[in-house]
């Protein structure tokens, strides 16, 4: 794993400082300038080339989406994302996870296929 | 369904909308959400275009499940919302009774019925490659205040600048007015209608009105729609006065909250008849006569007095006010119970909703149920399941 874009992962790291002086404009940059975020509309910071850029940024060879039931806003925006890194030729899988899973062996399954592809 | 004169009208009325959106030359077409102010696009000439609408109808014509499949396919979810995955589906298939959707040249979405619908628009933009306007309209935590009215005519200035821009001609401001007159007149037609489902029995069943809000939802703004509801007010009105129920014999009367079921129609129909079941009135057909629906002669300012009507719906109200309006509703129209769907597609209207349940039923001394279901998806209905639950929910109830 050389990169990634968790909303509790980098996403986070991506926020920097609050600004405190001006509350109101201090907590619009925070929501709206770091790492893109499904849950917010902003077409000025894009998730698609943000995205492309980053796997390119890290050298990736592909990437893996991880959604969490029932994240409707990441679901949606997943298959185009798909699309996209598809037109790029960075390959892409996903994997369904439930927050009450207990046993992770099709996940295991899933990750050892990807990896796979990637060796070609 | 209880039979209307009106019904063929209204078929009428449809097919010429999706005929004339399906070949006009001349006219942008806007795909919108339901509780978007529509108003805005018919002063410009512009149609509006309603995907929730289409996803209805391919589920009440029993196709929503190849066009879901279609789009799960394409690799959406089967936890989002099933009027998205229809649209989607039809999208890409153009199935569905019309064969497809005309394509857009603009979106203009409202947060008023849910947020899922940026997201879904999102797409939409995306895949077309068109402009999406979002009219955001803030939750009602603790009901209506004139900084949320501010914040929305805020937007409708913005959206008339934007229209303005795409059109490319000064927006129409004396056509609007016009326009307003008009939705509003249509609102308050289906409003007094749905009212009159205090008569006992009550003229028209709630599957009858699912059935009849298709106008007021796609056709708001026009001269057709006043004179369908006008035609259809008279017409229950008529039977109102007669006293002549839509079940032969009216024992419960009860409510719905949230969508219909729209592949279950006639089903249910048949259901609640056998037991002698009316569906009196639902939350949501009765959104429809909340928006746009602001008094004329109020004074004020009519883009604030939209703007409040826009906001003040329903399904973008707090908790406190859902549970006074359901009471409200119990006891206005003498109902012995009420039906909560809790729809799997439907997260905001079914959220929280077994404590509605609870406080509701406390509060009237009423049972009320709560059924597991989805508007468009099939898949996951159980007609056992479903059944079940209501008959119990019936033996419960005291009769009329
Ligand atoms: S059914 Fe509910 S979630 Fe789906 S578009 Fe309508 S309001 Fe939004």
């Amino acid at each position: 794993m050389v990169d990634d874009d968790f909303a509790n992962g980098w996403r986070i790291v991506s926020k920097g400082e609050l600004q405190v002086e001006d509350l109101v404009e201090g907590v619009t940059e925070f929501l709206f300038n770091p790492a893109p975020c499904c849950c917010i509309y902003n077409p000025e910071n894009d998730r698609h080339p943000y995205l492309v850029d980053k796997v390119k940024g890290a050298e990736a060879d592909g990437v893996l989406f991880w959604y969490i039931k029932f994240c409707e806003p990441d679901a949606f925006d997943r298959p185009q994302l798909m699309g996209r890194l598809k037109e790029e030729d960075i390959p892409s899988a996903t994997i369904d996870v439930e927050l009450s899973m207990t046993t992770f062996d099709a996940v295991k399954t899933r990750i050892n296929a990807f990896c796979e592809i990637l060796e070609g | 369904m209880t039979e209307f004169k009106a019904f063929s009208k209204m078929k009428e009325l449809m097919t010429n909308y999706y005929i004339e959106a399906k070949t006009t030359k001349e006219k942008p077409i806007a795909w919108i959400t339901s509780g978007a102010p529509v108003e805005f696009l018919f002063a410009m000439d512009i149609i509006p275009i309603y995907p929730e609408n289409y996803a209805a109808m391919c589920a009440a014509s029993h196709q929503s499940v190849e066009l879901m499949e279609a789009a799960e396919q394409a690799g959406f979810s089967q936890d989002i919302c099933a009027y998205a995955r229809t649209d989607f589906g039809a999208d890409i298939t153009q199935g569905g009774p019309a064969a497809g959707l005309p394509p857009p040249h603009f979106l203009l979405c409202s947060t008023n019925i849910c947020k899922t619908v940026i997201k879904w628009y999102e797409v939409v933009a995306r895949k077309y490659n068109v402009p999406l306007f979002i009219v955001d309209t803030p939750f009602l935590h603790e009901g209506l205040n004139k900084d949320l009215i501010d914040y929305t005519v805020t937007q409708f200035r913005d959206l008339e600048d934007f229209l303005s821009e795409f059109i490319g001609r000064p927006f129409d401001r004396d056509r609007f007015y016009e326009v307003l007159a008009l939705s509003q007149e249509a609102a308050e037609h289906w409003r007094r209608m749905l009212y009159l489902g205090k008569t006992v029995p009550s003229p028209f069943n709630s599957l009858d009105s699912f059935i009849h809000l298709g106008p007021i939802v796609t056709l708001r703004g026009t001269k057709e729609c006043v004179d369908y509801y006008k035609l259809l007010y008279e017409e229950v009105a008529e039977r109102a006065e007669k006293k002549i129920g839509s079940i032969p014999e009216e024992r419960y009367r009860v409510l719905w909250d949230n969508l219909p079921v729209w592949f279950k129609m006639r089903r249910l129909e048949r259901f609640f008849e056998e037991k002698k079941c009316t569906l009196v009135v639902t939350t949501y057909a009765n959104s429809w006569g909340g928006m746009s629906n602001y008094q004329v002669e109020e004074e004020g300012d009519p883009y604030e007095l939209l703007a409040a009507s826009y906001l003040d719906v329903y399904i973008n109200w707090g908790f406190e006010e859902r549970i006074k309006y359901l009471a409200q509703l119990m006891d206005e129209f003498c109902l012995t119970g009420f039906v909560m769907h809790s729809n799997r597609s439907c997260k905001p209207y079914s959220v929280g909703m077994y404590r509605l349940q609870e406080e509701v039923s406390k509060l009237t001394a009423r049972p009320g149920v709560v059924i597991e279901a989805d508007q468009n998806d099939p898949r996951i209905y159980s007609d056992a399941q479903v059944e079940t639950r209501l008959e119990a929910f019936i033996e419960s109830m005291d009769s009329i």
